[in-house]
Order: C-alpha cells, then sequence, then structure tokens
C-alpha cells in the first residue's frame, strides 16, 4: 500500500438504531404467558421421543415431528454450569451498560430435558457449585409483561 | 471420476486491533491482489471464474456484506456466494463449485473488521431475541458456561488450559501475521484478569481485523497455475442445536460428527496418526482442548495431558496451530479461512521457522456459532 496522506483517513461514526417487533407466534406465546398470567414454567413435550423442549418449539428437532403436548415444569431445579461477568458489556436490550458482576447459570429445571439460561442472585463463584439448586424468583404480579425477565433470576437454595 | 480439487495460492494480511488505515475493501484489495499476482489469473472465463465470499452483516454494518465487494472480486457481472458462517465453509463452497463442474476456478475471499463495532453486542445478536438475548447471552458466556462445565466434567486443570495458549503464544511468535506477538507463562495466563469466570483475559482471543483469499482449482489448471498444489481430500461439517440449553456442553458432538465425515472422505482411519499438524479455530483456551477430543486426537479429558506433554508443540508429536491460532488474534468469521492458509503454507514447506518437517497431511477446523454450535472439517494434502 502506498503512503497515505494524513488528511486522506477520515474515520466516521454512526449508531446504528433499528427497532424491531417481534411477534412470538402461539408457542413461544404460550410459555411467555403463563410466566405472565400464572407464574408457571411450560415446555412442550414430542410425542415421539417423549423429550421435553425448554423453550418450547414447533418440532422436534431429533424426531423432525410437530411438537403439540405440553408440560408444566417446576419453577426450580438444579444448577449445571455458571459464568460470572465481570467486565461491562452494553445491554443491546436498554442501550445501558450491564451492572457488574452478574451471575449467567444454565439450569435444569425438575422435570425437564434441556436448561435454561438466566440469572443467578449469587454474584460470587467461590459460594457457588455445579448442582446446586435455585428457585424462578418472578416479578409481582401485575408487572409481569410476557417476557422471560419476568422471572427476575433465579434464586440459589438449600433443600 | 470427478478431478481433484486443489489450493494454488493464499495471502493473508496481517492480523491486527485495528487497521485504521484501511477500509474493510482495502483489506480485501490487499489479499485478492496478492492470489492474483501468485498465479497470474485475472477474471472471467478460463481465469478466475467464479468467487466464494465470506463476511459478516452485523460486523460490517449492512444487509449483505459481500455487496461491496463484487467489484474486488471479479462479481461485476459475475458469479459469486457468499457464506455467512465460518469461513472453512467458503473453501467447501468453492470446492464443491469446482468438483461439480459449474466453476474451474473460483476465489475465496474472506474479511472481517471486529474494530468496526462490539464483538459483544455483535454475537449477543446471533441469540434468539425472545429468549435468550433478554438474559444478556453473548458468544463470551456461552464459552464461559462450556468452559466451567467441561473442565468440571472431567476435573481439567487450570493450568492445562492455560498451557494451550502458552503453545499458541509461542507459534504466534514465529508468523509475522500473526497479531499478539508475546509469549507467556502458565502463571501469567492464570493470573490475567477475569472477565467472564472462568475465563481470564488470555483464555480469549483478542478482538482482531484481516482478510485472507485463496484460489481453488480443478487439478488439471490447478497444476499449471503453482508448483506445488495442496488437495481437499475430505471435508465435513455439522450443526449442534440452536438452544445452548439442549447441548451437553462438555462435548463436541457436531465436531465429532463433522470430523468423522471428512475423515471417511478422505480415507483417514487413524486421524493422529495420519496427521501431521492440526490448526484448530479455538476462539477461547479450553476449547482447544475440547476440540482435539472431538477430532478423536485424544479420549475425553484426556487433551490436558496430551497438550501438557508438549506433544502439540512445534517439534512435537502433532504439532498444533503453528499460526499461533485464532488466540493469537483472527477475527471470528475468518478463522477457519486462516486456519486453511496456514495447512496449505505448511504443506508447500513455505512456514519457515514454523515449518513442520516433512509435513503430508494437514486439518484445518473453522467453528461458527456460541460454543463451537457449528464445525466445519477440511483434510489437506500435498500428496
Amino acid at each position: 500500500m502506498t503512503e497515505e496522506k494524513k488528511q486522506d483517513l477520515v474515520e466516521i461514526s454512526e449508531l446504528l438504531s433499528v427497532p424491531h417487533k417481534f411477534a412470538t407466534g402461539p408457542t413461544m406465546g404460550r410459555f411467555l404467558s403463563e410466566i405472565r398470567d400464572h407464574k408457571r414454567i411450560v415446555a412442550n413435550k414430542c410425542p415421539k421421543c417423549g423429550r421435553t423442549q425448554l423453550p418450547p418449539r414447533i418440532v422436534c428437532a431429533a424426531c423432525h415431528v410437530q411438537v403439540d403436548d405440553w408440560i408444566e415444569l417446576a419453577p426450580r431445579g438444579e444448577i449445571t454450569s455458571y459464568d460470572v461477568t465481570y467486565v461491562p458489556t452494553l445491554n443491546p436490550l436498554t442501550g445501558k451498560m450491564r451492572e457488574v458482576p452478574y451471575t449467567t447459570a444454565s439450569i435444569l429445571l425438575d422435570g425437564g430435558d434441556t436448561t435454561f439460561m438466566h440469572f443467578l442472585d449469587v454474584t460470587d463463584p467461590k459460594k457457588l457449585k455445579i448442582g446446586m439448586r435455585c428457585e424462578a424468583v418472578f416479578a409481582p404480579d401485575g408487572e409481569r409483561q410476557g417476557r422471560v425477565t419476568d422471572i427476575v433470576h433465579f434464586h440459589v437454595i438449600t433443600e | 471420476m470427478a478431478e481433484r480439487v486443489g489450493i494454488v495460492a493464499v495471502a493473508q494480511t496481517k492480523f491486527e486491533p485495528r487497521k485504521w488505515k484501511e477500509r474493510f475493501q482495502e483489506m480485501v484489495w490487499e489479499v485478492v491482489k496478492d492470489v492474483r499476482e501468485q498465479t497470474g489469473l485475472g477474471h472471467g472465463p478460463g481465469q478466475i471464474d467464479n468467487a466464494v465470499t465470506c463476511s459478516d452483516d452485523f460486523f460490517d454494518c449492512r444487509t449483505i456484506s459481500d455487496a461491496p465487494i463484487g467489484d474486488l472480486v471479479g462479481a461485476h457481472y459475475g458469479p459469486e456466494e457468499k457464506a455467512a458462517s465460518d469461513g472453512l465453509q467458503a473453501v467447501f463452497y468453492a470446492a464443491a463449485c469446482v468438483a461439480s463442474g459449474h466453476s474451474e476456478i473460483t476465489l475465496v475471499a474472506g474479511h472481517c473488521k471486529e474494530s468496526q463495532s462490539d464483538r459483544n453486542m455483535i454475537t449477543h445478536c446471533a441469540f434468539d431475541p425472545i429468549f435468550s438475548r433478554q438474559v444478556g447471552l453473548d458468544y463470551l458466556n456461552a464459552a464461559a458456561l462450556q468452559a466451567r462445565m467441561y473442565c468440571e466434567c472431567f476435573g481439567v486443570k487450570p493450568e492445562a488450559v492455560a498451557r494451550a495458549v502458552v503453545r499458541d503464544r509461542k507459534h504466534g511468535l514465529l508468523n509475522p501475521k500473526a497479531q499478539v506477538q508475546k509469549a507467556v507463562t502458565i502463571e501469567q495466563v492464570l493470573n490475567s484478569p477475569l472477565v467472564c469466570d472462568p475465563l481470564r483475559e488470555m483464555d480469549i482471543y483478542p478482538s482482531s481485523d484481516g482478510a485472507v483469499a485463496l484460489i481453488v482449482a480443478k487439478e488439471s489448471r490447478a497444476k499449471k497455475l503453482c508448483k506445488q498444489p495442496v488437495w481437499i481430500l475430505g471435508a465435513g461439517n455439522c450443526y449442534d442445536a440452536h438452544y445452548l440449553g439442549d447441548r451437553k456442553l462438555w462435548q463436541s458432538a457436531s465436531l465429532k460428527f463433522a470430523a468423522k465425515r471428512a475423515y471417511n472422505m478422505a480415507g483417514i482411519k487413524h486421524a493422529k496418526k495420519e496427521l501431521d499438524l492440526l490448526e484448530l479455530s479455538a476462539g477461547y483456551s479450553y476449547e482447544e482442548l475440547l476440540f482435539l477430543e472431538a477430532l478423536g486426537i485424544c479420549n475425553p479429558g484426556k487433551a490436558g495431558n496430551y497438550i501438557m506433554s508438549g506433544a502439540t508443540d512445534l517439534g512435537g508429536e502433532l504439532p498444533v496451530n503453528t499460526s499461533g491460532g485464532k488466540l493469537c488474534g483472527n477475527p471470528l468469521i475468518i478463522s477457519g479461512l486462516a486456519r486453511a492458509a496456514e495447512c496449505v503454507i505448511q504443506l508447500r514447506g513455505e512456514a519457515g521457522r514454523r515449518q513442520v518437517a516433512g509435513a503430508k497431511v494437514a486439518l484445518a477446523h473453522g467453528a461458527t456459532g456460541p460454543a463451537g454450535q457449528h464445525h466445519s472439517v477440511m483434510i489437506l494434502s500435498n500428496k
């Protein structure tokens, strides 16, 4: 590359903010409305292999058949992995930096086959272990909007 | 029988944290010009008659990110298609174009300027907006969950994971195109700042800008275009589940399947004995172990010991990432392309101080998606 003239190098900044509106459809919609209206976590169950899918999906990925059976899972389960984020990143949903540290966990709800990723209320990794139990903490009645974040976080419990 | 398909030229930019003097088009031109000069080829019938590119709409901040480089790859009134996953898939598509007779000579060009945006925000957008984005998942988070699950499942020691970083950094010192040129010790890796526990700064590939190009040709043309074509003996790819919670994160079922397809096609029966070197797209330290196991080089949970023994160092039994790997820095989406380029350089005996003596068969690996969701494997040889 030839030696560039400094005045020829221009830098342009842009903040692209594109509004989106996502239809949930009836499958994901049922999952979200059960949380909003009844504080219930539901999955659907493959009629062929019996595997439950969380979030519920239109077909079973393994059997390639449509899934119409529903099952309620316990709002508590086992932590199968977790991480603690220390370096703040921008939350694209709010445009604000996330508060750190925060803990993300993979949670196998009782009665389920696939894990749920959500926040945990314990942020010291020394106080956490794979296999610990946790329970969903729902937003108060009247404040739930049909979002995964209607579960505020999972609370680590001792049973 | 269809003619074999060979790679006849490769070029890569130096990988850098921020190429502020160049637009991505200039990065692409640097490598396309290079492979054209190596082969004396132009574009059009009888010359480069097809192009497959690789880039990312979100990093380039436009839909159809290949459109603005069409003129640079001969796609102005010419055919071009984009691979929107790892760059090794672009090589796979190019090889398929040539093997099918659609093209005689195909140009592959991949670029990515991670510095144009924020990697965590971009990879966040790979997740389901309704279910997973709401709880803040991005590739780093997914990798940290997988790292913990893998290490706990097999009792893998942090030192063994750090040793993979030490190896890649050592190799990177010998590669003038590598971004990070600094050796580290196991202690330095283990004492680098925690970013997303259990992952530390040195466990994570640095943000990177760069481009890679190569030319793929059918056998009869390939032999006239360069002294030593590198033949594509086999390729395979496989997806794992979209939702992270469906996956058994302590293993890599999809890489195992992709490898099996590639090995079968190439006639490889004992990968560990028959391969002379491997180039892995591990963006996070622990993946260096996990991927070796999925490729059948080590039993589950045993790759750490193998790496600790020095077997994967240059001069060892089976060198891994002589280029310095992705951990020494190259952009997310073109990692597999950079891996293939290194394999070609090695198999042509042009790797200089990092040359694997007598290398005949190499494995290039590419990965896309959170926690290594999609994998591509390619077996390359100079015989």
